[in-house]
């Protein structure tokens, strides 16, 4: 097996030579790419349809994705992390980890391969590429996707797989599964006039998000009608007068947060004058009947974006989910996954 | 006569190195004079200090017996008019609104019919009035020049410098140029100070030469007495025959350098 | 000479100017017709006559007109296309002026580094909240402002240290810009996801956030600032022969040259400050109107204004409606439309000035 790789990026050059004394190498001991399946292995299948050989059960993790950094740690696996992408800073103890990259588009090679971990874990903005070396440096690469709640589920069993965990994972997902049918099975018999048509804000003023985006299942979920969903955008920043002809009954604006530090009440309250102030939108039902929603963006990703669509069940359906504390699911969630204590404040009113 | 412009111990300098040093000079109602000399000796630099574009060191420049620095700058771009020695304009501009400018120093925001009967008065005396709507740019090196002059002339001014007018023409421009700065000297009762390079042409059309060398005036006098094969050898440093030429003016045949 | 000439020479210059008066006059009309045009253009189906009705029944008491149809002309189509004209007239005022006043074609509020430096003045106060006057709602405002003008004294003082050399002060404009964007491509590599958006949204520039509030304070502001600049057209037709023919006219080439470049500067960073940065029409603006009606400033300073205002006007109501109701960043627009007009005039004119 002979490759030639040629790499124009003049940093990529020391990591190109050693990708190539790698490739050599392997190509004269005989493995070559595939490796001889053992019973100390375990392949499973990732999102981009590969099946990932690693070993098992993986002992050293390096995680590019926060949403899997926060699965890992649920599943009480948080040590077998030994690198992870800046973006990953919740549970906040993962913040002792040493940092290879800023997210899955942005690795630092040859972090990673100094690291040399049993598996590499990203999401999709891993770039070809970058997937190609690190897999030549013999490191297994599971790029995963985050958006679709089905997709979640099954990846956190396969990293309960992976990590020898599967029964946290089982955990995981039937504490997940239980407040997920909860909403399925209260909305799905709620008929289409009773859902509220919604308005939901992701960050700059009008922007908003269109079918085939987690938001909009979020808000399809929950039993609302994305009023944006027919946009050929996918976030499209959309019109105010739009916004006033469409008279939402609901408008949520998800702020977002960066950074390991919390919001206040203060700062989201500041987020929702700032929204009530705009000019036109005191003629908005939803701003007439006192709906307009502000949130974290915290609880709408990884583990805890089930957190996410009780909220926004409960902002949408208030009467059917009048039983259901959101708060205080929150509070279960991080507390039983993660053994903390639940700070701060995620939604405002 | 009355005089004109006097120029009284003017010492300028770019920096650390003197340009000129001391210069003394005087211009009568009416006439012409040249500035000549080799190159460096200092022709623009003077020119330049005269208008206040430069502001010299030491010395003191009269105009009709005011001094020179004590005038505000409008009240002084009345009385004298600088033709520099090439111009360009970067923007597209007609002719008609090239010499309105020159009309800068009289009007506020409004153009009034004067301005405008000022202009179109000059452009004719200059022989130019057929320009008047056409764009700068699509002029001859020649036709550019007497625009330029006629900006000048827009100012209506009493002294008119010109700085090296003819070096960019061809000969028939050159005589045309010359000829507009003579009749206007006599025809106005104005003064004209020029750079010049081409002896003979000074030669020919001023009454005076102001010989400049090494920063200073070497020597000043009519044609006749200035242009003679010695002060050239001096100055230049350049062996010339000096004959009789045209309205018994002194005629330089340059022959070797030294 | 006889009389009749002079008298013709005059009326040359008469029609001359009545030509170019007429064509501002037809450049204003054409602003307010595509404003009135524009407030009945947008995403919400309004017709001609109920958005009409709308902004008559503010003033007579004729018709009953829907709320809906207020909130949506009054409150946010209005400003918005005043918004629009204001900075169309801002950004080619300041470009007319700074290229009159270095006597270059290429310059613009963009080339000097303003507008780099109104981005990242905006940018650090996205990425770290940090304002020149604390914290608040107008922090990305007030940075964008204090830091364009800063750029402008840093630029000039630069060039002073040299003798205020034009070609310095644009060197040392674009070399500003370079450090900004650099400035700015590192907040944006080290800032977060959100974060991030925001600073593009910033860069591409747009017109969404106009606010009645604000419009009203910019009018005065920027016709203020535009009719000063205007007393300047004789020095600056007179400056663009060169330092030392308009030093010979009676300028102070300098005082005129910082007062001008000072004024555009603030009238640049008070319109970016609110919109973002909006290239293009404050080089491109001027050069238009020179094409048409030639560099006289008295003509040329207006005309680029209403120039720039015409096409950001037509842009932005194009961005607003093209696949409403999503909004097409302005920048985008205002290039597609502007640049094939642009190089139309190129190629058509002979004359060829810019060499």
């Amino acid at each position: 097996m002979i490759k030639v790789v040629i790499y124009v990026n003049k940093n990529q050059g020391i990591i190109g030579v050693l990708v190539c004394l790698c490739l050599l190498s392997l190509a004269l001991t005989g493995s070559g790419g595939e490796a001889t399946p053992s019973s100390d292995t375990v392949t499973i299948v990732d999102y981009t349809g590969q099946s990932v050989e690693v070993p098992y059960p993986v002992d050293r993790v390096v995680s590019l994705s926060s949403s899997a950094s926060e699965i890992i740690c649920a599943l009480g696996a948080s040590d077998k992390i030994i690198g992870r992408g800046s973006s990953s800073i919740f549970p906040p103890y993962i913040e002792d980890v040493p940092i290879v990259g800023k997210s899955s588009y942005t690795p630092s090679i040859e972090l990673i391969i100094e690291l040399d971990p049993d598996v590499l874990i990203a999401d999709t903005m891993l770039t070809g590429d970058n997937r190609e070396m690190i897999e030549a440096a013999g490191i297994p690469v599971i790029e995963e996707s985050f958006v679709d709640p089905p997709r979640v589920t099954s990846v956190m069993s396969n990293l309960g797989l992976i990590l020898d965990k599967e029964e946290r994972a089982r955990e995981l997902i039937s504490f997940i599964d239980q407040y997920q049918s909860i909403i399925e099975e209260r909305t799905a018999d709620s008929r289409s006039e009773d859902k509220p048509a919604v308005f939901l804000e992701r960050g700059q003023p009008y922007r908003t998000a269109s079918a085939s985006t987690s938001s909009h299942n979020c808000i399809t979920t929950a039993g609302g009608i994305n009023i944006a969903s027919g946009e050929s955008v996918k976030y499209p920043t959309v019109s105010p007068e739009w916004v006033v002809e469409m008279n939402p009954e609901i408008i949520v604006r998800s702020v977002w947060a960066t950074t390991g530090e919390t919001f206040t009440r203060e700062d989201l309250k500041e987020e929702s004058d700032e929204l009530l102030s705009r000019p036109g939108l005191s003629e908005v039902k939803a701003v007439k009947d006192g709906r307009v929603y502000v949130h974290s963006s915290k609880i709408n990703s990884g583990v805890r974006s089930i957190v996410g669509e009780l909220y926004f069940a409960k902002w949408f359906h208030p009467a059917v989910f009048e039983d259901i504390d959101p708060e205080a699911v929150h509070r279960d969630l991080v507390q039983e996954f993660y053994g903390l204590e639940l700070e701060g404040v995620y939604v405002y009113p | 006569m009355a005089v004109k412009l006097k120029v009284k111990d003017l010492s300028f300098s770019y920096g650390s190195a003197n340009t000129l040093e001391d210069i003394t000079m005087e211009l009568d109602k009416g006439e012409i004079v040249s500035l000549v000399g080799p190159n460096g000796a200092g022709k623009s630099t003077l020119i330049k200090c005269i208008d206040r574009i430069l502001k010299p060191q030491k010395g003191t420049v009269f105009v009709d017996g005011k001094e020179a620095a004590r005038l505000s700058s409008k009240d002084f771009s009345k009385m004298m008019g600088y033709v520099p020695q090439s111009t360009l304009e970067v923007f597209p501009y007609t002719v008609f609104d090239i010499v309105l400018m020159g009309r800068r120093p009289h009007i506020g925001w409004r153009v009034t019919s004067n301005d405008v009967k000022v202009v179109a008065r000059t452009l004719r005396f200059m022989g130019i009035e057929e320009f008047a709507s056409r764009y700068f740019d699509e002029l001859s090196g020649g036709e550019k020049q007497k625009i330029a002059m006629a900006r000048a002339l827009a100012q209506e001014p009493k002294v008119l410098l010109l700085d090296e007018p003819t070096s960019n023409l061809d000969i028939k421009h050159q005589l045309e140029v010359m000829n507009i700065v003579k009749k206007l000297v006599q025809e106005r009762k104005i003064s004209a100070v020029m750079a010049m390079h081409d002896l003979n042409l000074a030669s020919r059309f001023s009454d005076n030469m102001v010989m400049l060398k090494d920063k200073g005036v070497f020597t000043v006098g009519d044609p006749e007495s200035v242009l003679t094969p010695a002060n050239i050898e001096n100055v230049y440093g350049v062996r010339a025959e000096v004959r009789n030429g045209h309205m018994g003016r002194p005629y330089v045949m340059p022959i070797e350098p030294l | 000479m006889s009389d009749d000439e002079v008298f013709d020479a005059e009326e040359v210059y008469a029609r001359a100017s009545w030509k170019k008066t007429l064509f501002t006059l037809v450049l204003l009309g054409s602003v307010l017709a595509v404003a009135v045009f524009a407030t009945t253009m947008g995403a919400a189906s309004l017709g001609m006559g109920e958005s009409f009705g709308a902004v008559l029944a503010e003033f007579l008491p004729v018709e009953e007109v829907s709320t809906f149809a207020q909130v949506v002309v009054l409150q946010l189509r209005l400003p918005r296309i005043l918004m629009a004209i204001i900075t169309g007239i801002s950004l080619g005022v300041a470009g007319a002026v700074m290229q009159g006043v270095l006597r270059n074609p290429l310059v613009s509020p963009y080339t000097l580094g303003l507008s780099s430096g109104a981005a990242c003045g905006a940018a650090i106060a996205i990425v770290l909240g940090v304002g020149v006057f604390g914290t608040g709602r107008y922090i990305i405002v007030i940075n964008a402002f204090f830091f364009s003008l800063l750029t402008m004294a840093i630029v000039y003082g630069i060039s002073r240290m040299r003798g205020t050399s034009v070609e310095t002060l644009i060197l040392a404009g674009v070399a500003m810009g370079y450090l900004f964007s650099a400035v700015i491509s590192l907040l944006k590599y080290v800032s977060g996801h959100e974060e991030l958006r925001e600073i593009v949204f910033w860069l591409m520039g747009g017109l969404y956030t106009a606010r009645w509030e604000n419009v009203i304070i910019l009018i005065p502001a920027v016709l203020f600032f535009t009719m000063l600049l205007m007393r300047y057209s004789w020095d600056l037709n007179a400056m663009s022969a060169g330092e030392e023919v308009a030093s010979s006219l009676g300028i102070n080439v300098n005082r005129v040259r910082i007062i001008c470049l000072s004024l555009s500067a603030v009238l640049t960073a008070s319109v970016i400050a609110f919109t973002g940065i909006i290239g293009f029409i404050g080089l491109v603006s001027p050069h238009v109107c020179r094409l048409l009606i030639g560099s006289d400033h008295r003509y040329l300073i207006p005309c680029s204004g209403l120039i720039g205002a015409l096409v950001l006007l037509v842009s932005d109501t194009a961005c607003r409606t093209m696949i409403s109701p999503t909004e097409i960043p302005v920048g985008i627009v205002t290039s597609f439309i502007g640049v094939p007009f642009f190089l139309y005039l190129l190629v058509s004119r002979k004359r060829r000035w810019w060499q």
